[in-house]
C-alpha cells in the first residue's frame, strides 16, 4: 500500500470516483486550471476536462444551488469551498434546499461539499472555522470528518456514494502533515467511528484534527482510549456508548467553539444514555466562544493544545 | 522556513541568492524556496552580513526552521520570532465541588455496581480524590471476594470476547487467560445451542484455477461463495438470543485465525457482502496478522453474523465445529484433496474438500442446512471469478 | 387556467371551513403565467414551480385530488403533509417543489440546465420568480451564473406589481427585465395576463435554450388581485387600480378568444367543475398522516432517484 498525505488521499478518492462513475464531477471557485487553493484537484483538469473540474463564478450559493439542480436530474457533483468558513454563503441552498428536499418531496439530493475546516495556522476569523455543528442541527445532511489519510480517501467515497448531500469535513491543518498508507483503488469507508487506541480507563471521544491531538496528549498515560468519530451525522451512539461502559470517564474534545458542539451532543448522549457507566464528570475541552484569533499567541491560547487535553485526562483519571 | 499557505507544512532550499559573508539589505531575495504549493523567493528580514547559511540547496525542512543567520551588527542577532507559549487556559477544575466530601458521594457506576452485588460501600477503601471510591476500587474489591454477591442480578454479565485485554500472568499448570476465555465459549456453545453437524462434498476445480489467478488461498473465494449462498438463506446469517431471533441482512464474517499455542481469536470482516473475493483476502490477510500481532480493535472482533473456520492446511478433511454464540451456524472448511470421482460415467482426477456446517437445531431444521450447503457448492462449483 | 381558478376558490372555502390548516395562497389573476409557460415546455424539460403557479402542476399532470389533499395536510397529497400550500412539485412529473426562501429555486434551475449542458443534452430548465425576489442575491447569482455558462434556462418573472406589500417602486430602481442584458442574454416583457402571449414568449425562449443560444428572461406583467395570502385585505392597494386590472382578466380574454373559434365554452366550464368536485370528494376521503411516520424520510436510503417526466400536451414540442 503507497503511503499517501491526507491531502493526496483525498485527491486519489476524488480521482478513483471520477474515473469509475461519469455523473461525478466537481465544481467550485479556482478548481481547474489553478488546480484549487489546497491543490487537491491539480492536474484533474488535464484528466477529465473543464466540463467535469468546472471553475465556477465565486458564487457559494451558486455553487450549492447548482449543485442540487444538477443532482436532481442523475449528476453526482462534488462542491469544494474554497474555505469551510464560506460555506456561511451557502447555508441557505445548503439547509433549506438540499437538506429537506427529501423529506418534503422524496426526491433525492446526492451532493457532496467538501469543506476544508479547522486552524492552527493563523487563517483568522474567517480562514479557521469548524462549522461542522451548524449543520448538525440541520435535517437531512449527514457530515463526516476524516482523520487519517486511510480515511479521507474511503470517506469522500462514501459521501460520494451516499442518496444524500453530506459535507465532507476535511481539516487543512492535516493535509500535508498527516501521512499513512492508503489501499489503491477505491473503497468505500462505513460512517461509523473508529478506536484510534485502546485502553479502559478513561476515553477521549473527539474527531478531525483533535484525534492526533489527542493521541498525541494521552501517549504517556496509561489506558487511555481515543475514539475517533469519523461521522457526526450520522452520529455512532453505539460505539460512544460501548466506550463509555468499557471506560466509564470520559473527555470529549472539539476544535469547534465549545456552545452546542458537536460534543455538546456526546456529552448529552452519554448522560442520558450512559448515566450508569459513569465514575466521573463527562469533561469536556473546546475552543471557547471566541471567533478564532489571527496571531499565533492568540491562537495558541484558545484551540485545544496537547497540554490541556492531557490535564483534562490527568485530572479525570485521578478523580 | 516561511510557510507559503495555510494546509504547508515543509519546504525545500532551491537555491541560495546570497553566501556566507555577502552584505543583504532587508527585503532583498535571500534565497529561492520551493513548496508543493508554489515556488518563491525569500527576502531578507533584516539587513547586514549573511554569516551562515544553515540549510543547504535542496534540503526539505519544517516550515519554522531556521535557514540562515545574519548579523545585523547590533549584536543582537536576527532576533527571531517566538512562537509563544500555549495557554493553557482556566484548570478544568474536574470533580471540584464533588471531591470536598469524596468519600460520602458515589459516581453513578459505583452505585450501580453496588446496587447489582448487593454492596455495602462503606466497606470499600477509595483511592480516587479525597478517598472518592472509584469504579476501579469497587472491581476490584469484588475480585478479593469480600463482598456477598447478589445472586439474581438483573444485569447480564458482558459477554466476553477473546480478546483478552486484561493480561492476567500465567501460573505454572494454569490455563492462560485466553484459553480459559474460549473454554467457556466453547462449553457455552454446546450448552446453549442444539448442535448438528452436515457435510456436503464439493469439486474445487475452477476455486483453485481462480486462485492461482488472484494469488489468493481458496479461503477468500470460498467465503465469497457462502457469502452468496447465506443471501439466498438469509435465516442462517442470523443471531438467536434467547428467544430472540434476529435475521441480518449484512454479511459480518467471522474468520477464525489461530494463534498458534495461545489460542484462536474470531476477528469479524465487516460489511463483507459488499467485498469482492480480493477485497475479502485483502482484508483476511490483514486481520489475520493483526490478530496474531495482538493489535486487532475491539470493534473487529465483535458483531459477526456467520463464522468461517478453517483448519485443513494439516490435512484434516471433517470436523464438527462448535458455533460462535449468538450465531446459528459455523462452516467448516478443511482440505482440498485430489480424488477419483465419477463425471458422466467416468472416473476423473478432481480437487474435492468437504464441506461441514454445524447448526442451531434451535433456529432452523436441517434441510435449510441442506439446501444452504447445496447452494454454497453450486457457487463453488461455478466459480468464474465472483 | 379555470381548473386552476376553481381550484384556488375551492381550496379558498375549505380553508374557511377550517378544512385546509395553516396559511392559503392563491394566484388568481395570474394564472396566464404558469399555465402559457407551462404548456410550451417539453416532457424531458424541467420546472421549478412557484407558489402562484398551480397551471404549471395541472399541466404536468398532477389530479385535483392530490392538490386538494396536499392543501389539506392529507396523506395522499403531493408531499403526504410533509409540506403545505403549493410548497410541492411531483418529482416523478419533472418538478421540483419550491421553497420560501425565494428565489431560491433559480439556482435549482440554473443547475438542471447545466447538467443539460454538461451531457449534451437537448433539454432545458424553467423557473418561475417574483418582482419581490429580484432583490435577492440568489437572483443575481442564478443570472450570472445561467449568463457566464450559456445554459438551456428561462428566467420567468411573474411581475404581480406587489410582494407582499411592497410595491415596485420600493423594491428597484431598475425594471429587472433590463437587467438581462447585463448578464449576457436578452430580457422580454410580455402581456401576462395574455396566455397566448405567454406560451408564445416561452415557446421561443426554448428554441433559443435547445438552439445553444443561452438563457432567456421573460417577465410576465400582471397583477395579484388577491392578498398575499388568505389573512390579507389589501388594504394597501387602491380600488381604481384593482379595477381596471380587473378588466384585463386572462381566463374571460380567453374565454373570448375560444368564443370566436367556436368552441362550447359553457360545457368547458361544466367539466371543469365536476372534476374539481371529484377531486374535493376523493381528498376528503383520503386519510390523514400518521404522526408515526413523522421523523421518516429524512434521509434516503438505497439508490437516489431522479425527476421524472411530465405530460406536455401541447403536440409541438419536440
Amino acid at each position: 500500500m503507497p503511503a499517501m498525505t491526507y491531502l493526496q488521499a483525498i485527491s486519489d478518492g476524488l480521482r478513483e470516483e471520477m474515473r469509475d462513475d461519469e455523473r461525478v464531477f466537481c465544481m467550485g471557485e479556482d478548481i481547474g486550471v489553478f488546480g484549487g487553493a489546497f491543490k487537491v484537484t491539480d492536474g484533474f483538469i488535464d484528466e477529465f476536462g473543464p466540463d467535469r473540474v468546472m471553475d465556477t463564478p465565486l458564487a457559494e450559493a451558486g455553487i450549492v444551488g447548482t449543485a442540487v439542480g444538477a443532482a436532481v436530474v442523475g449528476l453526482r457533483p462534488v462542491c469544494e469551498m474554497q474555505f469551510s468558513d464560506f460555506i456561511s454563503c451557502g447555508f441557505d441552498q445548503l439547509v433549506n434546499v438540499a437538506g429537506k428536499m427529501h423529506y418534503r418531496q422524496g426526491l433525492a439530493v446526492p451532493i457532496t461539499v467538501r469543506l476544508p475546516t479547522g486552524g492552527g495556522f493563523s487563517g483568522g476569523p474567517f480562514h479557521s472555522q469548524n462549522p461542522e455543528a451548524w449543520f448538525m442541527h440541520s435535517p437531512g445532511i449527514k457530515i463526516v470528518a476524516p482523520a487519517t489519510a486511510e480515511d479521507a480517501k474511503g470517506l469522500l467515497i462514501s459521501a460520494i456514494r451516499d442518496p444524500n448531500p453530506v459535507l465532507f469535513c476535511e481539516h487543512k491543518h492535516l493535509y500535508r502533515r498527516i501521512k499513512g498508507d492508503v489501499e489503491v483503488g477505491a473503497y468505500a469507508t462505513p460512517m461509523r467511528a473508529r478506536v484510534a487506541r485502546d485502553g479502559e480507563d478513561l476515553v477521549v471521544i473527539t474527531y478531525g484534527a483533535m484525534v492526533h491531538t489527542a493521541l498525541e496528549a494521552t501517549e504517556e498515560l496509561e489506558g487511555v482510549r481515543v475514539l475517533d468519530l469519523r461521522s457526526l451525522v450520522p452520529l455512532d451512539e453505539e460505539a460512544i456508548l460501548d466506550s463509555v461502559r468499557a471506560c466509564a470517564k470520559v473527555v470529549v474534545v472539539d476544535e469547534a467553539n465549545e456552545l452546542c458542539a458537536a460534543g455538546a451532543q456526546v456529552a448529552a448522549l452519554i448522560a442520558e444514555r450512559g448515566f450508569e457507566d459513569l465514575d466521573g464528570p463527562v469533561v469536556r475541552v473546546a475552543t471557547p466562544n471566541v471567533p478564532i484569533p489571527f496571531s499565533p499567541p492568540l491562537e495558541q491560547a484558545v484551540l485545544p493544545s496537547v497540554d490541556r487535553i492531557k490535564e483534562a485526562c490527568v485530572e479525570l483519571l485521578a478523580y | 522556513m516561511p510557510q507559503m499557505g495555510v494546509s504547508v507544512a515543509e519546504g525545500t532550499v532551491a537555491e541560495w541568492r546570497k553566501q556566507p559573508g555577502d552584505r543583504v539589505e532587508a527585503d532583498e531575495p535571500i534565497c529561492v524556496i520551493s513548496t508543493d504549493k508554489i515556488d518563491t523567493d525569500v527576502p531578507a528580514p533584516a539587513s547586514g552580513v549573511l554569516v551562515e547559511i544553515l540549510v543547504p540547496e535542496g534540503e526539505t525542512v519544517d516550515v519554522g526552521t531556521v535557514l540562515a543567520r545574519i548579523d545585523t551588527g547590533d549584536g543582537s542577532g536576527n532576533g527571531e520570532a517566538s512562537n509563544g507559549e500555549a495557554s493553557n487556559g482556566e484548570a478544568s477544575g474536574v470533580g471540584r465541588r464533588a471531591s470536598g466530601n469524596g468519600a460520602k458521594r458515589y459516581s453513578p457506576v459505583v452505585m450501580r455496581i453496588a446496587a447489582e452485588h448487593d454492596l455495602d460501600l462503606s466497606a470499600v477503601e477509595g483511592t480516587g480524590r479525597g478517598g472518592r471510591v472509584t469504579k476501579k476500587d469497587v472491581l476490584a474489591f469484588l475480585e478479593r471476594g469480600d463482598a456477598p454477591l447478589h445472586s439474581e442480578s438483573p444485569y447480564r454479565p458482558e459477554p466476553e470476547t477473546p480478546d483478552a485485554r486484561r493480561p492476567t500472568s500465567d501460573a505454572p499448570g494454569a490455563l492462560s487467560r485466553m484459553r480459559r476465555s474460549i473454554g467457556e465459549h466453547m462449553k457455552h456453545s454446546l450448552e446453549t445451542a442444539a448442535t448438528c453437524t452436515t457435510w456436503i462434498e464439493a469439486d474445487m476445480s475452477r476455486i483453485e484455477a481462480g486462485r492461482e489467478k488472484l494469488g489468493l488461498t481458496a479461503l477468500p473465494l470460498v467465503a465469497r461463495c457462502a457469502i452468496a449462498a447465506l443471501r439466498e438463506h438469509p435465516q442462517l446469517n442470523a443471531w438467536l438470543e434467547g428467544e430472540a431471533y434476529t435475521v441480518h441482512d449484512a454479511v459480518q464474517l467471522g474468520i477464525a485465525v489461530s494463534l498458534g499455542d495461545e489460542g484462536l481469536i474470531v476477528p469479524v470482516i465487516h460489511d463483507a457482502h459488499e467485498l469482492s473475493a480480493e477485497g475479502l483476502g485483502r482484508r483476511i490477510k490483514d486481520a489475520a496478522k493483526r490478530a496474531r500481532s495482538g493489535e486487532l480493535r475491539p470493534d473487529e472482533v465483535r458483531g459477526g453474523t456467520f463464522t468461517i473456520t478453517n483448519p485443513g492446511q494439516y490435512g484434516s478433511i471433517m470436523a464438527t465445529p462448535v458455533i460462535n454464540q449468538p450465531q446459528v451456524a459455523i462452516l467448516d472448511l478443511e482440505a482440498v484433496v485430489k480424488r477419483p470421482v465419477v463425471i458422466d460415467d467416468a472416473i476423473a482426477i478432481r480437487p474435492m474438500t468437504i464441506f461441514g456446517l454445524s447448526w442451531d437445531h434451535r433456529a432452523l431444521d436441517g434441510v435449510l442446512a441442506a439446501q444452504f450447503l447445496a447452494s454454497l457448492r453450486r457457487h463453488v462449483e461455478a466459480w468464474d471469478g465472483g | 387556467m379555470l381548473l386552476m381558478r376553481g381550484i384556488e376558490e375551492r381550496a379558498m372555502t375549505l380553508y374557511r371551513q377550517g378544512k385546509v390548516p395553516g396559511s392559503f395562497y392563491d394566484g388568481f389573476g395570474q394564472e396566464a403565467v404558469s399555465a402559457g409557460a407551462a404548456f410550451a415546455m417539453g416532457p424531458k424539460d424541467r420546472l421549478c414551480v412557484l407558489h402562484r403557479d398551480l397551471a404549471a402542476h395541472l399541466v404536468r399532470g398532477v389530479t385535483p385530488a392530490r392538490i386538494f389533499a396536499q392543501y389539506m395536510g392529507r396523506a395522499g397529497g403531493v408531499t403526504g403533509g410533509r409540506d403545505g400550500n403549493v410548497h410541492f412539485g411531483d418529482w416523478q412529473l419533472g418538478c421540483v417543489g419550491m421553497v420560501s426562501m425565494l428565489p431560491d429555486m433559480m439556482l435549482v434551475a440554473t443547475g438542471m440546465a447545466m447538467a443539460f449542458k454538461l451531457r449534451h443534452e437537448q433539454r432545458c430548465a424553467l423557473t418561475w420568480f417574483g418582482d419581490g425576489s429580484t432583490s435577492r442575491g440568489d437572483f443575481h447569482e442564478a443570472m450570472n451564473w445561467a449568463g457566464v455558462q450559456k445554459l438551456p434556462v428561462i428566467f420567468v418573472l411573474e411581475n404581480n406589481q406587489f410582494a407582499y406589500s411592497t410595491p415596485l417602486e420600493a423594491q428597484f430602481a431598475v425594471d429587472p427585465v433590463h437587467r438581462a442584458e447585463s448578464y449576457g442574454f436578452p430580457g422580454w416583457s410580455v402581456d401576462g395576463n395574455d396566455v397566448e402571449a405567454v406560451f408564445e414568449a416561452t415557446r421561443e425562449a426554448r428554441e433559443r435554450a435547445l438552439a445553444g443560444e443561452g438563457p432567456t428572461l421573460i417577465a410576465c406583467e400582471t397583477m395579484r388581485m388577491h392578498g398575499h395570502a388568505a389573512h390579507d385585505d389589501m388594504k394597501y392597494v387602491d380600488k381604481e387600480r384593482l379595477e381596471e386590472w380587473r378588466r384585463k382578466d386572462p381566463i374571460e380574454r380567453q374565454e373570448r378568444v375560444l368564443e370566436g373559434l367556436g368552441v362550447d365554452v359553457a360545457a368547458v366550464r361544466a367539466e371543469v367543475a365536476a372534476a374539481i368536485e371529484a377531486g374535493v370528494e376523493e381528498a376528503l376521503a383520503m386519510p390523514m398522516p400518521d404522526g408515526a411516520t413523522a421523523t421518516a424520510g429524512v434521509f434516503c436510503e438505497g439508490e437516489a432517484n431522479v425527476l421524472g417526466d411530465g405530460q406536455a400536451p401541447w403536440s409541438g414540442v419536440s
